[in-house]
Formats: structure tokens, C-alpha cells, sequence
């Protein structure tokens, strides 16, 4: 077992190495997978271990959770899905609600045959997702910033990481994609890192991609998906920047986000 | 050697300067040629010395020291003169290395190197101990190398044991980690014994390249050097017990440099003689030359030992028959030629006749102009000892006991009378991987037993192996096991991705060359190692042989893409170039990608059917592609299955059973027991191992080939691990299996289409298909 202090303080740090490591695999091209970090001790040469086969109830490598506070029902995943979904206020100093400010509850986001991103009622295995949509207007030379942070909690370990599997899937399905009808999103790079590979402590799985985002036809902005699974839980944030921001500086806000929900699950759920 | 520096004169007490060989605490040393063309190390005291009486007084004392001795093995007093305004003082010029060098160049001295080399220093000692002096410093900057033996030089510090008047308490005179107990704490009595232990040190750091109370702060050196027990590690069983009583903490319990002697001698059978006696016994008239009141070295040596020639290394082995010239491994020969070539460039010799076209083969026994020739073999001679020490890092070793340390020598005993280098095997043998690491192990044993079988080898190999056992966590300690055995100058393996990507900058902090066989993850390719090599290629060129086949020979219109979570990136480096390359080709691709924890691939075969495939590439390793495997097959998918080397294991036949029927396996890895290519391969390595050569036997035999055949172009003096890491990304060679040919930025392999096989499930065995097309046919 794991102390939770340590396992949280350590999160914001460990992301940020993520969140580079992605940046590095991105900028080396579209190869799509000519830049992969280390090999998981799990992928080594055909051991085939798998992930899930010793976790914990909780199915987290990460934490063990109170098995009564694990959501089982919508209106108890939806409580949760609240309290770790990030809003403008916990993205920091200057961010603001944008409009519409939440998703409609009960729905979530799927991409369709035709790559676009469509919301729909939520599939039986899924409990509650909550997204929230922030910006950080533009200001001191810098472009607006504009982020998301999403909160799905599944009635099943493996429906939750199947989430990150599918995140995978639709990069790989669709590496151009297109969130609204004048949005675009183009040269999408994915990458999963299980837990315990390529030093990735701070979560059960994770899946980053990076891209580009183009609105309106527009100057193209850089665009990441931060994707991580805590138990049943899964957290994610987007982030899209704006000219005067660095991508290590979005880069950061991004991980700081996902650093904070992964630590809020923990908060809610850890057992003694 | 450093050119004249315009403050120097350009000639010294009748003496012709040539150039400097160094400078120490109170003097220079140069390298002067005396009026009768005798090339001499003249050292002279500086001026602002000299003035100091002190320095004048030990100055005289050296002089008096070196005209008392008469050892051979003591580099002779040709003339001095202490009272002169600025003192100097010279002795012979020997044509060697000093050991501090030749160890740094070429690692530790084999067995018979050392018995002679601590015989002779011992006997050079015991005439100094006799007449009652003390040298001081015997270190291994003051042993140099010639041909017919050692030579003990630098009486800068010696002094009777009863003068105390240079040292001062407290003031430590020789050089830490070669210094007695005695000396270390600055005692006033150190004596003979002070000197025997020195040469203990010194012998010990010969036998393992390494001081045997270490090296780093002097306080804590001189503290281990009075308290703890020498690292004798390494030291040749014979001599050890000799060189152990030589580091004696209590003086009285060691050896005095008289009994030294005699034991070592009667331990070194095939030690030289008395280098007088073999010139009166080769060439008498020699002796009595006017210029060489003592031989020189080298001038002494029966023609085909002369440094130029090659007839050692050629020479088939019942020919090697050690005699008193092979004191001095080959190598080292070899490096005094080497000088002896680049001392052409000695400046100030414009009086001196030089031929150039005979310039490399100097011989001293030309009959006619002796005194010409002569001239120009010792400038030869002179120039070879002159010249700078090689650059560091140079590892070349030779007449490490066969089969020693770990019983992992190969099988056929080479001639111990050749240079040895061992190629390292860091593999899986005993973990998940073992039957690749295995065979890899034979693959590279059958190329070295066929080397050192050869007539005309010219060097010996040995293989040392390493087993990590698959354990990432592990391969570090391997890997530092492998690069501390110094007579190891390549590194093949490790096995897997996980071992190599943990263990390869252990091998790029020493240079130590490492080339991966089996390995095939893309991140070892932009890790920045210098000293990696990749001999296959990567994961990601197999996508294009996967769409080859199954677009291809297969037909497919649709290929349905199943990435393996549970292979983390191996099998995303697949599905995702796959992915891309149908892309790029307007190719309808379906690509699902499955959660780690999901055993039942129903759901995976719906989406697959669901999209219109009418193939599949499984994107992972053989346990998860027998469920995909079964799954398949109980739905009566009626399209091709694909997937690479992953499945290539006979642990997929077994999970799948029947399911794995028809399987399509691309994978950088041929069947050399079928294959007509590796029919003389296979034979050799049936008669070898009695045996069936496995996967990745081949292979690396190919990589074992390039390492020697690459060994064996560079010069002796340049077999290091970085001359052979730069050598080989350079290198090309057409193996049985690949042809290897490397980037020389990143080591990766340069792609040519070659090295991918087919294999495909038959009857419950891969069956191999031979060559797999690259393009798809049309």
C-alpha cells in the first residue's frame, strides 16, 4: 500500500515528465510511433503480463480504495464526476468559465464513422461524465487560452481502461478530427504509457496526443489530450493555446490539471 | 615526444637535442643524440635548480647511483656531469612504452610477461639494494618496455637508506598508490623493503590494470595503502602469492628483492636471458660498438622479432615457440614498431641519414655503413619511445587464461602466443527469451571456434557470457560485469527490448561496443549511445512486410489492425505504422485497439467483421495472439492471419493449438536449418552442438563475423572498444542471413530490404517460407 501523500505530492511532477516525453515523440514526426519511449517491463518480448492481472479490487496499481466509497450507481458516479471535474476556478489565476460552461449530464463525447465529435447518451457501463469547458482570455501579449477538463467514472475497472483504449483507437481511426463544425483538428500523435512503464507512477494508464487545432479556418494552434485512469475513474484535459504561450507552458497547465483531479479521486475514494 | 621549445639550446654538453621526452619537479628530460650518435635521455637540472644546492646534491647522488649500476635491466649511465653550471645527466634511450603506458593501451600483461617482468625489476632492485641505495619510486611511468625485457629508470629520488638529509618529515617522496605503509606515514626509514613493496603495487597494477589500493584522494589512498588488504583480484594464480608477500604491511615480512628474484625466475622458465649474453650469442661483434657502451634494445632481437615484421601474428600456432624475444605480448611489439614508424618525424636530424624507403624496416645487421645504419635504427628506435602515449581508452589485451573466471571460454583452446579479445554475450538464458539467448550464445561460439581454427588468425577470441535473465532490472549489473573485463572489446546482445534499452548506457559510459541482435524497439535507435549498434531492423519496418503479404500473397482488401495493449509499445510501433502506411496508400484499414485487461477478443473479432476486414495483424506477443488465435478460428474467420516476430514463438503453437494453423509470421529472423543460404552454417553448427541451429542463430553468427572481420582490419595499437565502435558503424558486411550496414550517427541499421522471412504455420510448426517480399506484388 502506498502513501497517499507521497502519491499525490509526487503527481504534478511525474506528469510533467509525461506531458514532455510526449512532446519530444510528437516533434519527432508523424511517424506514429517512430519516437516511443521505453518498453514497459509488461512488454518485454512476449511475457505478455497483463496489467490488470494483479491489481487490487479497486483495479488500481496506485492506491487501494474504500470498496464502499467506488461509485456502483449514476447518482453516486455523478457526485463524484462533479467533485474531481476541474472548473474555471481550479485552473488558476485568470481563467474563466466559457459558454456553454458544462456538458449536458448524462451525455458523453464519441466520435463518429465521419471524425466528428458527437455527444451521446451514455452506454450502459458508464456511470456519469462531467465536462467542464474553461479559457483564460487573451492579455500581456498572450493569445486566449482554451481548456477542458472531463471526468468519467465507469461501473467497471476494464470499461474504464477500455476509455483509454478506445482514446487510442480513434487517433489511429481518425487522425484528423473535428470537434465542432468549424474546428478542426489535424496531425494527432498518440501515446499510451501503462503504469510502471517508462517511469509513469502517478496513474493505472494514460494515453497523450498532441495535435494541431484550426478554428474558423484560422492560424493552426498547438492542441493536447491529456488522458488518465484511476481505478474506474477516468480524468482528462484539454489544452489549447494561443500565440505567446509556450507549449512547455500549456504543456504545464495541462498536467497540473490532470495532476489535480487524479489527486481529488484519491482524496474521495482512499480507504484506511 | 614535445618539439624543442625555443628556450631550449639546441645542443647540451656536447650532445645534439632532438626534442623533449617531459619535464619533471626539477628538471627536463630530453631526448639528445651524443657525438658519437648514441641516442641518450639527457635530463637536466633547470636553471633556477640548479642553483639550489639541495637539488645540485641529489643530483650528484643520482648520478653516483646510476654509474654503480650495472644491471641489465637498468637503463644504463652513458655520461654525466653534476658539477657542470646546469647539471645533467644521461642515460641510454629505451625503445618502449613504459608500463604505465603499455597497460593503459593494452590492459593487463598476461602471466609470462609478468613472472619476467617481476624477475628482472627484482634483479634490477637487488643490485641497487646492494649497493646500498634505495630507488624510492618504482612505479610503473619509471618501468619501461623494450624487446629483450624491462628497464628500471629515474633515479631522481633514490638515496642511501642512512641519508636522510632530502627528506624532511612529513614530506611524502614517490608517487601515492605505489608507495610502502612506511612511506605513506613519511617515515624516515624506508628502506629496501619500501622498494620491494613498490614493485608489489606495481606488478599487481600490471596483472589488472588496476593499483591495488586503488586510486582517488591521496589521504584516503595512503590511509587503505597502510590499512587495507591490496585488491589482488585478477592476479594471476601463479604469481599471486609472490605479489601478496611483496604487500606485506610489516617490512620485515616481505621478501628482500635477492629472494624475489630467485622465485620469480624459477617460476619463468621462458624468461630472456641477459640481453648481453644473447647479443654475444647473435651477433658478437655488437657488443664491442664504440656508441653502445650498453645494447640497445631491440638491436639485440634475432631478425624475425624485429618490431616490422608479421611473422608472429602469421605464424600458425605449433610455430609460435615462445623464446627469450616473446617476453612482451604481440601487441606490445607491435606498438614499439608503431613508434618506431612514427619516429620519422623526430625533428632535428638533418645530419642523420635516412633512407625513407627502408625507413620501416630498419636492420641493425646491415653489413655495410654500420655506422650509418645503425644511426638510423636508433633514431628509429629512439623516435619510438619519443613519441606521445596513444590516445586513453585502448583496451586491447591479450593472454587472459583461456576459459578462466566464469568457465565461459569457448570451446577450442586458441594459441595462447596470439593477441586475445573476448566478444561478450549479454543475453536472456535462463528467463522468458532463453531460447533466443541460447542460440545467439551458439551463433556466436560456432563463428569464434571457426576463427581461432583458422591458420592464418592472427589474433585469438574468446567468448564471455552474461545472463540477466530477461530482468531489465538486472541487465545493468550484467552489463557493468561485461565492461569491467577489459579484455572485452565488443558486446553482442541483450536480447530483449526492455534488457537493452536498461543496460545500454552502462556500455556507452565505457565505449564498449553493443550490438543488439534480437531487439527491435525504435527508442534504441534515438537514444543518443554512441557505442550502440543496431544489427536488425526496427518494429516499425515490419508493418511494410505485413502489408506486403497480406495485400500481396494474401489478397486482402480490408486488413483489420488489432493492437495489443498488454505489448505496450511493440505492439503500437506495429498497429500505428501499419496504420499509417494503409493510410498513406488509401488502403480501407480497421484498427481496434484492446484494453491490457481483456482476455475475451469476441467483442475485438465483432468490431474487426463489423469494419469489413477480411484480415487480421495481431500487434502483440504470442500469449495474447493465441486467444485472438482461438477466438478466430471458433468464429470460422475465413481471412489470413498475420503478425511478427512476437508470435514467432512455440509457445504460441502450444496456447493456440489447432487456431494457429495458418498463422503468417514476418519476422527478422531466418531458419538457418532449412534455409539454402545457412546450409553450411547449419552443418557446422550440427556437427558443433549436435543440434538444430535455433532462431537467431544466424543472425548473430552474421554479427560475430562482422566484429571479427572488423577486428582484424584495424591495426593491433587501435583494437579499442571506441576505434571498434567507430569501425563498425563504418563497416558493411553481407551475411548469410542480413546485410549489415549502420548509420554511423545512431548505429541503426540501414535498411536494404534484406533480413525479413516469412514463416507460416503448418501442420503445428512454423513453417519457414524464406525470403518475405518487401513491396506488394502486383
Amino acid at each position: 500500500m502506498r502513501g497517499n501523500t507521497r502519491g499525490v505530492r509526487g503527481t504534478g511532477v511525474t506528469l510533467l515528465v509525461a506531458g514532455s516525453l510526449l512532446a519530444g515523440c510528437s516533434a519527432q514526426g508523424a511517424d506514429g510511433g517512430a519516437a516511443r519511449e521505453s518498453a514497459s517491463p509488461s512488454a518485454d518480448a512476449g511475457a505478455g503480463a497483463t496489467a490488470g492481472a494483479t491489481a487490487s479490487p479497486s483495479g488500481s496499481s496506485l492506491f487501494t480504495a474504500d470498496p464502499s466509497l467506488v461509485p456502483r450507481s449514476a447518482g453516486d458516479g455523478a457526485v463524484l464526476a462533479d467533485a474531481v471535474v476541474l472548473a474555471a476556478g481550479d485552473w488558476g489565476r485568470g481563467f474563466v468559465a466559457q459558454r456553454p460552461a458544462a456538458s449536458t449530464p448524462g451525455t458523453w463525447a464519441v466520435l463518429d464513422d465521419d471524425c466528428r465529435w458527437e455527444r451521446e447518451k451514455l452506454p450502459n457501463g458508464v456511470l456519469a461524465s462531467s465536462s467542464r469547458y474553461s479559457r483564460r482570455p487573451a492579455g500581456g501579449g498572450k493569445g486566449t487560452v482554451r481548456v477542458t477538463a472531463a471526468t468519467t467514472v465507469h461501473a467497471s475497472v476494464l470499461g474504464a481502461d477500455e476509455q483509454l483504449s478506445t482514446t487510442l483507437e480513434e487517433v489511429l481511426r481518425c487522425p484528423e478530427q473535428q470537434p465542432r463544425s468549424n474546428e478542426r483538428i489535424t496531425g494527432l500523435n498518440s501515446l499510451g504509457i501503462p503504469f510502471g512503464a517508462r517511469n509513469q507512477e502517478y496513474a493505472d494508464d494514460t494515453v497523450m496526443e498532441t495535435g494541431r487545432y484550426v478554428e474558423n479556418g484560422g492560424a493552426a494552434q498547438p492542441y493536447s489530450w491529456m488522458v488518465a485512469r484511476l481505478g474506474t475513474v477516468v480524468v482528462a484535459v484539454s489544452v489549447t493555446g494561443a500565440k505567446g504561450n509556450t507549449e512547455q507552458e500549456l504543456n504545464q497547465v495541462g498536467s497540473e490539471a490532470l495532476a489535480k483531479m487524479l489527486e481529488r479521486i484519491q482524496l474521495r475514494l482512499k480507504g484506511n | 615526444m614535445e618539439p624543442l621549445r625555443t628556450s631550449d639550446p639546441a645542443r647540451l654538453a656536447g650532445h645534439r637535442l632532438l626534442g623533449r621526452l617531459g619535464a619533471g619537479g626539477m628538471g627536463v628530460v630530453y631526448l639528445g643524440r651524443s657525438a658519437g650518435g648514441t641516442l641518450v635521455a639527457l635530463k637536466v637540472i633547470q636553471a633556477e635548480y640548479a642553483e639550489d644546492p639541495g637539488f645540485r646534491e641529489r643530483f650528484r647522488r643520482e648520478a653516483d647511483t646510476a654509474r654503480r649500476m650495472t644491471s641489465p635491466w637498468v637503463a644504463p649511465l652513458v655520461d654525466a656531469d653534476p658539477e657542470a653550471e646546469q647539471p645533467w645527466l644521461a642515460t641510454a634511450f629505451v625503445p618502449g612504452p613504459s608500463l604505465a603506458e603499455a597497460v593503459a593501451a593494452h590492459g593487463p600483461l598476461p602471466a609470462g610477461t609478468l613472472r619476467v617482468l617481476g624477475a628482472r625489476l627484482a634483479e634490477a632492485l637487488r643490485e641497487l639494494h646492494a649497493a646500498g641505495l634505495v630507488h624510492r619510486d618504482v612505479k610503473p611511468g619509471n618501468v619501461l618496455l623494450a624487446l629483450d625485457g624491462p628497464r628500471l629508470i629515474d633515479f631522481g629520488v633514490a638515496r642511501d637508506p642512512e641519508d636522510t638529509s632530502l627528506t624532511s618529515t612529513g614530506v611524502v617522496v614517490g608517487t601515492p598508490g605505489f608507495l610502502s605503509p612506511e612511506q605513506a606515514r613519511g617515515a624516515r626509514e624506508s628502506g629496501p623493503a619500501g622498494d620491494v613493496f613498490s614493485l608489489g603495487c606495481v606488478l599487481a597494477y600490471a596483472a589488472t590494470g588496476r593499483p591495488p589500493f586503488g586510486t582517488g584522494a591521496l589521504d584516503a589512498l595512503l590511509y587503505r595503502t597502510a590499512h587495507d588488504a591490496p585488491d589482488l583480484e585478477g592476479v594471476p594464480r601463479e604469481i599471486a602469492q609472490v605479489v601478496g608477500g611483496c604487500l606485506e604491511k610489516d617490512p620485515e615480512r616481505r621478501p628482500t628483492a635477492e629472494a624475489l628474484a630467485r622465485s620469480l625466475s624459477a617460476a619463468a622458465p621462458a624468461s630472456p636471458p641477459d640481453p648481453r649474453e644473447a647479443l654475444r650469442a647473435v651477433r658478437p661483434e655488437a657488443a664491442d660498438g664504440p656508441a653502445a657502451p650498453h645494447p640497445v634494445p631491440g638491436d639485440t632481437a634475432p631478425e624475425d622479432t624485429a618490431p616490422e615484421t608479421t611473422a608472429r601474428e602469421d605464424a600458425a600456432p605449433e610455430d609460435a615457440v615462445p623464446g627469450d624475444e616473446a617476453w612482451l605480448p604481440e601487441p606490445l611489439v607491435r606498438l614499439i614498431a608503431e613508434r618506431s614508424a612514427a619516429g620519422l618525424a623526430l625533428p632535428g636530424i638533418d645530419d642523420t641519414e635516412i633512407d625513407a624507403s627502408d625507413a620501416t624496416v630498419p636492420s641493425p645487421a646491415a653489413p655495410e655503413g654500420r655506422g650509418a645504419g645503425r644511426r638510423r635504427f636508433l633514431l628509429l628506435a629512439g623516435g619510438a619511445a619519443a613519441v606521445a602515449a596513444a590516445g586513453g581508452g585502448a583496451l586491447a589485451v591479450w593472454g587472459t587464461p583461456f576459459g578462466g573466471g566464469e568457465g565461459s571460454g569457448s570451446g577450442s583452446a586458441p594459441d595462447d602466443s596470439l593477441p586475445l579479445y573476448t566478444i561478450g554475450l549479454h543475453a536472456d538464458l535462463s528467463g522468458d527469451q532463453k531460447a533466443v539467448g541460447r542460440a545467439q550464445e551458439r551463433g556466436l561460439r560456432l563463428a569464434v571456434d571457426e576463427f581461432n581454427a583458422r591458420k592464418d588468425a592472427r589474433f585469438a577470441l574468446a567468448v564471455k557470457t552474461a545472463d540477466d535473465g530477461g530482468d531489465p532490472a538486472r541487465a545493468p549489473e550484467v552489463a557493468k560485469r561485461l565492461v569491467a573485463d577489459r579484455t572485452v572489446l565488443a558486446v553482442v546482445g541483450p536480447t530483449t527490448d526492455t534488457t537493452a534499452l536498461a543496460s545500454m548506457a552502462t556500455y556507452d559510459a565505457a565505449s564498449l561496443p553493443l550490438i543488439a541482435v534480437s531487439p527491435g524497439a525504435t527508442v534504441l535507435d534515438v537514444t543518443g549511445s554512441r557505442s550502440f549498434l543496431h544489427a536488425r531492423v526496427t518494429d516499425t519496418i515490419l508493418p511494410f512486410y505485413l502489408n506486403a503479404y497480406l495485400r500481396g500473397t494474401a489478397k486482402s482488401r480490408t486488413i483489420g489492425i488489432v493492437d495489443d495493449r498488454a505489448s505496450d509499445t511493440y505492439g503500437w510501433e506495429i498497429s500505428s505504422t501499419l496504420n499509417r502506411i494503409l493510410r498513406d496508400a488509401r488502403q480501407p484499414v480497421v484498427p481496434k485497439v484492446v484494453s491490457a485487461l481483456r482476455t475475451d477478443f469476441a467483442p475485438t473479432l465483432d468490431a474487426l467483421l463489423d469494419g469489413g476486414a477480411d484480415s487480421v495483424v495481431f500487434a502483440g506477443y504470442h500469449d495474447r495472439a493465441a486467444l485472438l488465435a482461438r477466438e478466430l478460428t471458433r468464429r470460422d474467420f475465413p481471412g489470413a492471419r498475420a503478425a511478427a516476430q512476437g508470435v514467432l514463438d512455440a509457445r504460441f503453437l502450444s496456447a493456440a493449438g489447432d487456431a494457429a494453423e495458418g498463422w503468417a509470421i514476418l519476422a527478422p529472423v531466418m531458419d538457418a536449418a532449412t534455409a539454402p543460404e545457412a546450409k553450411a552454417f547449419a552443418a557446422a553448427h550440427r556437427k558443433r552442438f549436435d543440434a538444430e541451429p535455433e532462431r537467431y542463430s544466424v543472425e548473430t553468427y552474421d554479427v560475430a563475423q562482422l566484429v571479427l572481420r572488423t577486428l582484424g582490419s584495424l591495426a593491433v595499437g587501435r583494437r579499442t572498444r571506441p576505434l571498434l565502435t567507430t569501425a563498425l558503424r563504418a563497416a558493411t558486411y553481407k551475411g548469410i542471413s542480413r546485410n549489415l550496414a549502420f548509420d554511423r550517427t545512431t548505429g541503426a541499421l540501414v535498411v536494404d530490404g534484406s533480413g525479413i522471412y516469412l514463416w507460416k504455420v503448418t501442420g503445428g510448426r512454423f513453417a519457414y517460407q524464406g525470403v518475405a517480399p518487401y513491396q506488394v506484388s502486383t
